[in-house]
Parts: C-alpha cells; structure tokens; sequence
C-alpha cells in the first residue's frame, strides 16, 4: 500500500493545502463527506460514551456493586468465559485453518455448512442447544436416559456444567467466523515460501511452524485481541442459554451489568459493574488501534 | 448521490411513520396464561375508546418483563399510564408510594368502595413518605392464593389411590418423592416427584415459602412490623421450613433445572408430566388444558388444598392482591382513572373475571358469591373458593412492614435457599445470612 | 498438515483421517441446527419427548406460523415485516454515511481524515452491549423509546464503523490516477463519488451491506430494550417472549426460526459467490 505522504504530493489538494487556506476545496467537501457519519458518531456513540462516564461518576452506585456477593464470582466467570472461550476458540481456529486450506471440493462444501453456526440468527440458534441441553427433557438427556437408564447432568443449571455449556456455545457461534479470517490470511502468504521450504527439506510440521505460523502471528494476535474484546460484550451466548442463573452463578459482566440496570433499573451499578472490565478493555484496544493504524 | 438521499430519506420516513403515535392512554399488562385473558382485557380496552373517543395502546408482555420494563422506563421518566405485572404488589407498590412515584388513585376508588373487600383495600391504602398521609395509590384488581396440583392419573399408574395421599406436611411431600416418583422410575418413565421451584426469576418460589412458614408457624414479621426472624424460636421454625422446602430438591425429587425456572417454566415442566406436583399461585395450571383437553381438565388434573401444618392444624394460606399501578410521571392521568373507573365496575369486571374461567378470584364480595365460584361444579374453580373461603389466611409480612417488600426485591429466600442447594450450606448457616440482609433492609 | 500450496495427491489414509475430521466439524456445526429442524417437524404436544428424530413428522407447524394461526404468533408476517425494513433501512444509512465517510477519507484525504479514520476504529472496537444502558437513556433523551427508528439508529452507530473501516481499506487499493484523471476532465467531488468510487467499490458494497443487514437482522438485545408494543416487535424479540411464557410452543418457536434463519443464509451464501470470503477478510487485516 502506499503511504498517505506520497499520496498527497500527487493530490492536487496537497497544493492548495499548502497555500494556507483554512479549508481546501476539497477539504470543504470532505466535511459535507463525513458529516453525516459524524452526525451518528456524536449523537449515538460519542454521546453514550459520555453518559455513561457520567453514570459511572456516582460513587455511591461502587459499595452497591462490590459488596454483592455475586459481583466477585461474575469476574471471576468472565475471566474463565474470556481465558477459556478466546483461547480454545482461537486455537480451534488455527487448527482447522490446516483443514480449510486444503484445496478441493469436499473442503469447499464442509467450509460452506461449517459457517452455518455464524450466519444463522442467534436467539433461534442458541434457543435449540437451550432445548437440547434441558436437563428435564433434553434430546441429550433423554439419549442418555434411553441408554443408560440414568438422569444426565444438569447442563444448564448447575453452575460449573452451566459456564461449559456457555463456552461450548460461545465457540460454536464464532469459531467459523475466526477460521475463515486466519484461512484468508494463510491464502495469501506467497506461494514459493512452501516451494522454497520444500526444497529445503521441511516436514509439513515444520512448514507450519517455520513458513505458516511466522506469516499470520500478526493476524493472529490482533484477531485474539478483537475476539477478547468482542467476547466481553457476548450478551446471548449466556442469556440466552442459562439467563445468568441459576441464582446469578454464571453472569458476564455484560449480563450482569444488564441486569442491574434492566431487572433492577439501578443504571449506575449496571454501568459501574460493566466499567470493572476498562482496565482490560481500554489497554486492548490502545494496543490494536496502534497495530491495525501500523499496517496501513 | 441524489438516489442515495433518496433512499435515505425514504427508509427513515417509512420507519419514522410506523413508529410511535402517541396514544392518549398507554397501558403495560402482563400477558394472560390463554389468549382469552387478553382478548376480554382488549375487549374493555375497545369499549373505552368507543366511548371516550380516545386512543389506547395495549401492550401485553411475558411475567417479568413487564416489570423490568416498567422499572427502566420509570427511572427514564417515560412510565405507562397504566400497567399490571405480578411482583408489583409483593415487591414495589410500598416502596413507590412512600417515595411519592404512584399516582393517587383516591378519586377512583372513593366511589366504588363499598363493593371491595376490607383486605383488598388494606392492601393499596398505602403511606406516603413525601406527604405522610395514606392514600389509594393502587387499584386492587383481583387476588390470588397458592394451590397445589397434581397428575391423578400417573399417581394411579404408579399404584395408588387418591385416598393413599398423607394429610400431613413433610409426609405428603415424602409420599410423592419416596413412593410415587419411584414407582413409575421403576415403570421406565423419566419423572420427577415436586415441581418446587428455587430461582431468583421467579416469584413462585417467594409466595410458596410463605405457605411453608405458616405450615411451620414461623412469623418472620410481627403485626407490630418488628423482625422476628433473629429470635431462636423463630430462627428455629424458619430453619424447619427451609429444611421442608429444600428436602425434595437435595434428595434428586425436582426437577434439577428447577433451580433456574422462570415465572413459567413451572407449568411448563408440569404440563408436560415431567414432574407429578406443581405449586402455583393461580388456576393457570389447569386452565390453559381446558380448551383443548376437557377431558385432562376433568379427570387427570387435581387441585387440593395444602397438607396439614406440622402441628397437625390446616395450614394458614396467604393472599397477594393484584394491583393496577398508576404513576406520577404519566403521561395521561385522567384518562388512567377514566379507564380504571370503566375497569372497576362491578358490571364490566364481573364477565371479565368470569371469562378467563376463574384463573382469578374477584376482590368483590358480590362477585364471589357469584355462582360461578359459589356453586361451581368445575373441579378446579370450586377448589379454589374453598381454599379462598375456608382456609384461615395470613397477610403477607411487607403488610405489617413496608420495607419487607425489598426481602421480595432482592429475592432474599431464594438466595436462601441457592446457599443451600447450589452451594451446599447448612440450613442455619443460609438462615443467619438471611437474617443478617433482612435486618439491614428494614433497619432503614 | 500441509498448505494449499502443497497440492500433491494425498495418501488414502490422510484421506479417511480428513473425512473423518470433516464428519466430525459438520455434526459440530450443524447439530443445534438438525435439532432445530427436527422440532420444527414434531407435533406441537411432542416438544417434550426429546427424540433425535421426529417420530412423526409433520409439516403442520410450518403452516401454523405462516398462516398465523397460533396465538402467539398472531403477528408473524407483521414482525417479519418490521425485521426486514428495520433491516433495509438500516443497511440504506449505514451504507450512505459509511461510502460517504470512507470517500472523504480516502479519496479527498483532507487532514482531519485521519482522526476521523481513528473514531471509526475505536467505536468498531467498543463491544455493543456495553452501550446498551447509555444508550437506552440517550434513546430515552431524543424521545424515540419504544420507536422502530431507535433500533435503525443503533444498527447504524455499530456498522457504521465497521462499513467505513472496511470500505476505506479496500479504497486504497483503488488506483490515484483514476481521481487525478477526473479532476482533469474537471470533475468535482460529488462526480468522483458517484460515477468513479461508488461503481468501483461495488463488491465491497455489497459484502459490508450485508453484514449490515444480517447485524440488523440478528439483534436481540437493543430490539428488546428499544421496542415495546408487540406490532412493532422484530422476530427476535417475538422468539424471545417464548423463554418466559407458560405453555409455549417450542416447535412453533423452533419453526419460525427456521424460516426466520432462511434470509440470511440465502443472503451469505449469495453475497459468498458474489465476492469469495469478503464479507470477513476485511474486519481483521494484517
């Protein structure tokens, strides 16, 4: 790509820039270009932003928040819903991303089911896994009870079996969507780095940990980061399917935050509990706004 | 760029013309367990804007939502004219009069007065903090009282009779879990014994302990509002009924998602047989079969009154009356009233009660010498008027103090009862933590 | 494990080992789907049974929900219909602002473009429902609470920034001296936009309006919070009455999901062939 300075000197509005004017031509339109974007930044981000810091500013909304015997446990389930839902989910990602590479049309026809999970509508999608997983009547519990005669787990309602069933379905819902970027990123490392690796002799380990892995790191990274970050606002992934329960042991703080607000209409300790995530989140996002500005 | 504005334009006029006209009477309802409930409240509704001439807006919504609907919309100060959900009365109502957020509803209820009952007004003549006087800040609408339900006809497939069923507390409950359930486990059928619901979703559960504490005798809250629960006999009768309450969920006798259920799951789950006793606070249970399983509605279904308090005396049940709240911040308040004083009246809510098939009981003791619930010989609804005017009852304890509605707030006795079941506390140990809460909460 | 580049004939047992693992990713992936279809053919009364196949299968569902016929989706053509203009107007906005923007951006390059290339990209990072509660009060603000118009707007603030960041990559890669050809034959901005940039970035369009459209179509959170009277409900919310209602009919649930799920795939899967794997490569380029 080509960087903007280069761009400019062949830009003729780079020269009427350089007159000194307060605005080009061009500049003029530019602003009648980006108004109505940012008419819709100001009015339905930038002013959200704002009223949120502002809700957040109401100190006493903090002792209602931390002295909730829940709120520790919800951080603690974000935490294993983030470690564990992005970490498997990316290294499922890059696992598969071997399988999605392969040329071929049995690959191209699995590659089109294997995205159904993230195109299909989330509330009727993550409804059926909620049927399937009713530990009442279930169609896996009722298999198991065909079977072996015996009632099977509580996959929604017992607290740690009810994290699994969320992360099971968080990674479900967006593998397919974090295979296909890593697939993308490997179809386009040249071709002659593999016919040069060959040559030299490389296994297809060594291939992947020589030729492939150093190629996509940076995807790969950035990609982590953003499903990080994304995975923190995943609201249906777990109310849709537990609701948070039972009795509030298996919130987010995305859902415990709307929660409180919601369910409680106390909106200042819903933003308070859901800003407990700004000193992962503010740090993230510094790091892949510099990475993805770097690469352009 | 002309066609993009077009476009643009177009799209935001097409949306903008189908969103909100506002009505000159918004109402929030919580949806009716069959579509005859709503359609006898839309029928009031149409017949309100015929005669008024004015506009209503009806939207029904599923238990719960209402109320958290109401609550965001109250703290964004865009609350309906008129609205209707369960928890209200249990858990809000005295709240928001004290803080002076309801609508006086004095100029309607004055002149009908005369037909409610003496309780049904207790209920809504409420104080205000702001004022310090007592006014209506609520219409009673109807009531309701817990009842248990049972399958007869897999209690017979399993070998017994109604006649085997213990009259006694924990032997009934035991009955179900020990010989029941069991025998048609052994017969292959995937059962549970007790639909006994513990989740903070619900209300059930928070009406049902009560049952269980009158059963025990526990008063939690003396009629003079002062907190008993710390007091060791107390403390000793409350433990005893949390113990009953949770035997069946720890012994595998519940269904295990039960600790999750919402407002309907318990119906759901008993509906569908996958449990054989389901405790509910209305005849939903029975109602929604009647339509298309007259026969289920006659024969299979049963609803009973509840077993025998431990000291062998009939348990004393509760009575929550339902509550039409209006509030300060809406938007139409005469024609709120004008469309509560249509409701009201003993003719337009008297057909209206009587078309849901009894799934409430009148606040109006001219309605309920009725002989629809008088004499009825649906099995069901003349069950329901026995326990209505036969059982002693107990005023639930945010009667006696208002401040006990946060107990129900903050779903106080399921959070008791997850200490136990989820994470395997000593009954004691739950009860000393809900004790401590609660003493916070009425301390202010 | 070998790359695209190694197209050598594969052994037959790398073969079974591949089939087996693909076997594996499609039971994966479609087994809540299977399960879903497979309610949607099962009586109503038979919800409950749990079976891995319908035991008596039936179309009769399919019938109820398109003709209405069950009480509790006596509105399903109409929430399907708020869904879909929800959705085209959204898409409308988003793509006009979005095209608009990342042109000023790219094409005119003035000096505050960078900044405002940076506000797109930090509001793309922001997680959509930690906005939702500011969001529902400045909702509440502009008065448009319980109005369809509050839910387009929201679309339109989070695929905004997406659109802009995407559109703006690939207008990069569009050659200057088209512009500078333009400006020659004395075309001025608005020409360039229109004759020149918007034809060029046409496989873009139509990948980003589609992730528009689908991101309209799927939400659930904002519809619920935003929407309040069941005539202006979108079907998500409508499904989502079901979680809490006594009695309701899974299947019928399960069967307006299914066809409520039939748009977006026809539409991925068109808009695939349209531009092979476009609709992702660009959120995430490195």
């Amino acid at each position: 790509m080509t960087t903007p300075a280069t761009n400019n000197a062949l830009a003729p509005s780079a020269d009427l820039r350089r007159r000194g004017q307060l605005l080009s031509f061009e500049e003029a339109w530019a602003l009648f270009f980006i108004l109505p974007f940012a008419l819709v930044f100001v009015l339905f981000i930038a002013y959200p932003i704002a009223y949120a810091l502002y809700l957040g500013s109401d100190l006493s909304a903090y002792p209602r928040v931390l002295t909730d015997p829940i709120y520790l446990l919800t951080l603690q389930n974000t935490f294993v819903f983030i470690v564990f839902g992005v970490g498997l989910k990316m290294l499922l990602a890059l696992a598969l991303s071997s399988f999605f590479v392969l040329p071929g049309r049995g690959v191209r026809i699995i590659s089109a089911l294997f995205l159904l999970p993230w195109v299909a509508p989330h509330i009727p999608s993550i409804l059926s896994i909620r049927w399937m997983l009713n530990s009442d009547w279930g169609m896996i519990n009722t298999l198991i009870f065909k079977l072996f005669h015996v009632d099977g787990p509580a996959w929604l309602t017992q607290p740690s079996y009810g994290m699994l069933s969320i992360i099971t379905v968080h990674i479900w819902k967006y593998l397919p969507f974090w295979t296909m970027i890593i697939v993308a990123a490997r179809l386009g490392i040249p071709k002659d780095l593999y016919e040069a690796a060959k040559i030299d002799g490389a296994s297809p380990s060594q291939q992947f940990r020589y030729v492939t892995f150093p190629a996509i790191a940076g995807v790969f990274l950035t990609s982590t980061m953003l499903s990080a970050i994304w995975s923190l606002g995943d609201f249906n992934s777990i109310y849709l399917l537990t609701g948070g329960g039972p009795m509030e042991r298996t919130n987010t703080l995305a859902t415990m935050g709307i929660r409180y607000a919601f369910r409680k209409a106390d909106f200042e300790a819903g933003i308070v509990t859901m800003m407990s995530a700004l000193p992962v989140l503010v740090p993230l996002i510094i790091v892949l706004l510099r990475r993805l500005r770097e690469q352009r | 760029m002309r066609r993009l504005g077009l476009i643009l334009s177009t799209a935001v006029m097409l949306v903008g013309t189908t969103g909100a006209l506002a009505a000159d009477l918004t109402i929030w309802w919580t949806k009716g367990t069959t579509e005859v409930e709503d359609n006898t409240l839309k029928d009031i509704v149409a017949r309100w804007e015929k005669e008024t001439g004015k506009t209503a807006e009806l939207s029904f919504y599923a238990t719960g939502d209402t109320e958290a609907k109401v609550l965001t919309a109250l703290k964004a100060g865009s609350p309906p004219d008129l609205t209707f959900d369960f928890g209200f009365d249990l858990a809000y109502t005295p709240t928001w009069a004290f803080e002076d957020q309801l609508a006086d509803l004095t100029s309607v209820i004055e002149p009908v007065k005369a037909e409610f009952q003496q309780g049904a007004l207790d209920s809504v003549y409420l104080l205000n903090g702001a004022t310090g006087q007592r006014a209506y800040y609520a219409a009673p609408w109807v009531q309701m009282t817990p009842h248990v339900h049972y399958w007869k006809d897999m209690l017979e497939t399993a070998g017994f009779g109604e006649a085997d069923l213990p009259k006694d507390w924990q032997p009934f409950w035991d009955f179900w879990c020990d010989a029941v359930a069991p025998a048609l486990r052994d017969k292959g059928e995937r059962v549970y014994g007790i639909g006994q619901g513990s989740s903070t979703t619900s209300n059930d559960p928070y009406l049902i302990m009560h049952i269980y504490l009158n059963a025990f005798g526990a008063q939690v809250v003396a009629p003079d509002g002062t907190l008993q629960i710390s007091q060791p006999e107390t403390r000793e009768k409350v433990i005893a009924a949390l113990n009953s309450y949770v035997k069946p969920i720890k012994a595998g006798c519940v269904p295990p998602d039960a600790v999750n259920w919402g407002g309907a799951d318990d119906n759901t789950s008993f509906l569908n047989r996958k449990n054989l006793v389901a405790m509910n606070p209305t005849l939903s249970i029975p109602l929604s079969q009647k339509a298309d399983n007259p026969d289920v509605y006659a024969n299979a279904l049963r609803t009973v009154p509840w077993p025998n308090g431990a000291d062998g005396a009939p348990t004393p049940t509760i009575i929550s009356v339902k509550q039409i709240l209006s509030f300060k911040a809406s938007p139409n308040p005469d024609n709120a009233k004008s469309f509560l004083a249509l409701l009201l009246k003993p003719e337009t809510i008297g057909p209206m009660l009587q078309a849901n098939g009894g799934r409430w009981v009148p606040v109006m003791p001219k309605l309920l010498a009725d002989p629809f619930y008088s004499q009825s010989t649906d099995p069901h609804v003349a069950a329901m008027y026995k326990q209505f005017t036969e059982s002693a009852t107990t005023p639930l304890p945010h009667t006696y103090n208002r401040l006990y509605a946060k107990v129900m707030q903050e779903q106080l006795w399921q959070k008791a009862m997850g200490r136990i079941v989820i994470d395997g506390w000593e009954t004691d140990k739950a009860v000393d933590e809900l004790a401590e809460r609660m003493t916070a909460l009425l301390a202010e | 494990m070998s790359d695209a580049s190694t197209a050598l004939p594969r052994r037959l047992h790398e073969n079974v080992l591949l089939g087996v693992l693909g076997l594996v990713i499609v039971v994966w992936s479609l087994l809540p789907i299977y399960h879903m279809v497979v309610l949607s053919l099962t009586p109503p009364r038979e919800g409950f049974a749990g079976h891995l196949w319908p035991v008596n299968p039936t179309l009769a569902n399919y019938v109820t929900v398109l003709t209405q016929a069950d009480y509790y989706l006596a509105q399903f053509w109409q929430q399907l219909g708020n869904s879909a203009l929800i959705a085209v107007a959204a898409t409308a906005i988003v793509l006009a602002c979005s095209l608009m923007a990342s042109f000023a951006i790219s094409r005119l390059r003035p000096r505050f473009g960078s900044l405002v290339s940076y506000l797109a990209l930090v509001a793309y990072f922001v997680p959509a429902t930690f906005l939702a509660i500011p969001f529902y009060q400045v909702m509440g603000t502009y008065g448009l609470l319980g109005n369809q118009l509050a839910l387009v707007l929201c679309v339109v603030a989070f695929a905004t920034p997406y659109a802009i960041w995407v559109l703006q990559q690939n207008a990069h890669t569009l050659p200057d001296e088209l512009d500078d050809a333009a400006r020659i034959d004395g075309a001025g901005p608005l020409q360039m936009f229109t004759l020149i940039y918007v034809p060029l970035m046409l496989p873009t369009i139509v990948a980003v309006g589609a992730f528009a459209l689908m991101l309209s179509w799927n939400e659930y959170l904002y519809a619920f919070l935003l929407l309040s009277d069941e005539s202006r409900f979108t079907i998500p919310v409508m499904l989502g009455q079901f979680m809490a209602d006594d009695a309701a009919p899974w299947p019928l649930l399960m069967t307006s999901g299914v066809i409520y799920m039939l748009p977006p795939t026809a539409l991925y899967y068109v808009a695939r062939q349209f531009q092979s794997s476009g609709m992702m490569s660009g959120s995430v380029k490195g």
